[in-house]
């Protein structure tokens, strides 16, 4: 199902590759700061505990086998979260009942996949539509997004409904694609 | 596989969307497992996309049934390669918020349009205005938009739009080309080409530049600011953000024409346009009747300070008085001092920085001819690599034809002890590196700067590419040259390690060689200053200032005929150069 193979990850297994690393943590940065937010660490902690974790991908993601099946890297990295996280509540020696809430970063529910999916799909969005003409992404947005009709969506445009078809397929898969790229799957 | 009877992505769509497909591509579609399985994953994306977006604790996305031009503003100012955000807010950044700010987005909110121009996304907003990213509805083009926060009155409004008439007819390559002056409910604003790419504060973060190219892109800046000046038009916002530069690192001076846009006479000495660190001191006195082309040569200085150094001259913060700026401005050229490999441009410089617009050049003219004439002696060198490479073809030649074909230059030792000193010896310089990577070799010889040598390479055991010199003694007799230094260089990379590199030449050489080289001290601090170099030409160049810095001659290895190694093969020398 998953074609494209995550490219984004596999780059990132040199760590001499800044793009790549500069790619991953402007998807990667915001989402994790909100996790660990999320999971009651305050503000000021919270950007230690993201610089650290990121320290350590950075050690640990070279050696990281990504091929394998899809959701393998979500499921490591909220492995890794979850470790960062309770290392945080040890060391601080807050309140263990305040462990009992991080179920949501447990193996069993998949609270923290949706977070994730959530997260790379606005931030996937958010690039597309950057990176796209206007009109394009107009096509795209009014007739996938809010699901107007394609002649409806022309009409407006004043494009032919051919066209709508062309950029809505076209952006759909660039979406795709970059979801891939970013270690989540579509 | 998608083959050639399969229906484009295109014509699949009405399927993935639910629609009935005409018969055709439906008895298609019954036959095809491929085009079942693109509309089957079209289709999924597109589920998780919509769930994705209607999930229940995720905010809408903000892009969505948000159509005002306001919001617009907010929602595209994120990351953009021409946010002006990391630049320090000047002192009218705070004025506009508080006086004309909500005037200008009352005029913007509810308008999705600027005249004939849909906004796209803002790409940054300083003191004067907001730039935005828009497009040409008819032309179907990008443009960028500079709207000033500042109003106009009536009268005013009518010059702006004849100066606009004149700023359009200005054509340069180094310029973004304007396109329109108008004015907006009072507001005017100026549309121009759209430059994608990085400024030149971008480009100095990301890449290490030679100093060579810093000075095309410095020559290529003060020509198009010559263009505007011949014009009768002033840039007065000189600054490395308002510098891009596209892939082939060529300059495209940005936001120029804002000069047009400033306010009428009365308002004119109470303000201060521009960036407040690259800013002439007649500027920051907001004496408008005193800003000339000498106040864009301020800029151009100022540009060139930020090439030199990384900073701009003057940090503006700290300043309370306009002779506090004057000082802050000598206190910069004073400090060009410690900047090392600069040679003259270090007086261009301070010259085009002097707080005294009489003292300045007159012209972004002359700012460049005198950038030029101080950067004159690397080509002095550069060309005499070419000379010496000229010798050594009409020896080739010479040799090949039996007579001597041209004779540009010649050579010191045609005769000469040394000559025949080197005659009948064999020294071959090999050099190592993995196979992945390539070598330039240089030879070094006195008197002649340095050669780049082409060396054949050819793949050896255990996967190593070897790089053969083996008419390395033929050069030294032309030459005669009683030692050679051989410098090789890994092409990969931008050449950063080449102080490394350096070192490890004549280490590895002196290993090689059982009777050590007469000196093998590079003196490893001083080639440690890592200056980055660029391309061949640029290492070419920077080679030879570096080796005339440091006085190399009495330092390098020096692999002299008398090095010969006792008990071997009189007749052969081998140095091996390792690159692991």
């Amino acid at each position: 199902m998953l074609s494209t193979r995550s490219s984004l990850l596999i780059r990132l297994r040199d760590p001499a590759d800044g793009v790549g690393w500069e790619e991953f943590a402007s998807v990667y940065y915001p989402f994790l700061y909100e996790v660990a937010l999320r999971a009651g660490i305050p503000q000021d902690d919270a950007k230690d505990v993201i610089q650290d974790l990121f320290l350590v991908l950075l050690k640990v993601l070279p050696n990281f086998e990504y091929e394998a099946e899809r959701g393998k890297f979500r499921s490591w990295l909220k492995r890794v979260v979850r470790n960062r996280v309770i290392d945080w509540y040890r060391r601080k020696q807050r309140d263990p009942v305040r462990l009992q809430e991080l179920s949501w970063l447990s193996e069993e529910t998949n609270d923290f996949d949706e977070q994730h999916r959530m997260h790379l799909v606005r931030h996937v969005l958010d690039e597309v539509r950057r990176a796209s003409v206007l009109q394009t992404w107009l096509c795209f947005e009014r007739h996938v997004l809010k699901g107007q009709s394609a002649e409806r969506v022309a009409a407006d445009l004043q494009v032919s409904t051919n066209a709508v078809y062309v950029n809505s397929s076209r952006t759909l898969s660039k979406i795709r694609q970059k979801c891939a790229t970013y270690g989540g799957e579509f | 596989m998608v083959s050639c009877a399969c229906p484009a992505d295109e014509q699949l769509w009405p399927v993935v969307v639910g629609e009935t497909p005409e018969e055709a591509l439906e008895r298609h579609l019954n036959q095809c497992d491929e085009c079942r399985r693109r509309v089957a994953e079209d289709r999924m994306s597109l589920s998780l996309l919509r769930n994705t977006l209607n999930s229940p604790g995720l905010n809408e996305p903000s892009f969505i049934d948000r159509p005002s031009l306001s919001d617009l503003l907010i929602r595209f100012s994120g990351n953009d390669v021409r946010s002006d955000d990391d630049v320090p807010e000047s002192l009218d950044d705070q004025q506009a918020v508080e006086g004309d700010g909500d005037d200008l987005s009352s005029l913007l909110s509810g308008c999705p349009k600027l005249g004939k121009y849909q906004i796209v996304r803002r790409l940054s907003a300083g003191g004067q205005g907001v730039v935005l990213h828009a497009w040409h509805t008819t032309l179907n083009r990008e443009v960028a938009i500079k709207v000033c926060r500042q109003a106009v009155d009536a009268s005013r409004s009518s010059r702006i739009v004849s100066e606009g008439t004149l700023l359009a007819r200005i054509n340069h390559p180094g310029l973004a080309q304007v396109y329109d002056l108008d004015v907006y409910e009072g507001h005017p604003y100026l549309v121009m080409e759209y430059v994608s790419g990085r400024n030149l504060r971008q480009l100095m973060q990301m890449s290490a530049l030679s100093i060579r190219t810093r000075i095309r892109i410095m020559h290529e800046l003060a020509t198009a600011v010559a263009e505007a000046h011949r014009h009768g038009i002033l840039h007065l916002d000189l600054k490395p953000e308002n510098v891009m530069i596209d892939e082939q690192h060529h300059v495209k001076l940005i936001d120029f024409g804002m000069g047009c846009l400033l306010p009428d006479a009365e308002s004119r000495d109470r303000l201060v346009a521009g960036t407040y660190e690259y800013m002439a001191p007649e500027q920051m006195r907001g004496h408008m009747a005193n800003w000339t082309s000498r106040t864009d040569v301020y800029g151009l200085g100022a540009v060139l300070y930020f090439l030199l150094t990384g900073g701009p001259p003057v940090d503006t913060r700290r300043l309370q008085t306009a002779k506090d700026h004057d000082e802050a401005i000598r206190t910069a050229i004073r400090s060009l001092d410690g900047v090392r490999g600069i040679g003259n441009l270090k007086d261009v410089c301070a010259k085009a920085l002097a707080p005294e617009p009489t003292r300045r050049y007159r012209d972004a003219r002359s700012f460049d001819t005198a950038m030029q004439r101080a950067v004159r002696i690397p080509w002095l060198a550069v060309s005499l690599i070419v000379i010496g490479a000229c010798a050594m073809l009409s020896a080739v030649l010479t040799v090949k034809m039996g007579r001597p074909i041209f004779s540009p230059h010649v050579p010191p030792a045609a005769t000469g002890q040394a000559a025949t000193r080197w005659s009948g010896v064999r020294l071959t310089v090999q050099a190592r590196c993995p196979r992945s990577s390539n070598l330039s070799l240089y030879l070094r010889v006195p008197q002649h700067g340095i050669m780049p040598f082409k060396g054949l390479a050819t793949t050896a055991e255990s996967g190593y590419k070897v790089y053969q010199l083996p008419t390395t003694q033929d050069t030294m007799a032309f030459y005669g040259a009683d030692w050679v230094l051989v410098l090789a260089v890994e092409d990969s990379g931008d050449h950063r390690d080449l102080a490394k590199e350096l070192v490890l030449v004549s280490e590895q050489a002196a290993k090689s060689l059982a009777v050590p080289p007469t000196r093998t001290n590079f003196g490893t601090g001083r080639w440690n200053d890592r200056q980055p170099v660029g391309n061949q030409e640029d290492l070419v160049s920077w080679l030879q200032r570096r080796l005339e810095d440091t006085k190399i001659d009495a330092q390098g290895v020096y692999l002299r005929s008398s090095d010969e190694v006792p008990g071997q093969e009189p007749n052969v020398s081998i140095v091996q150069l390792h690159f692991l």
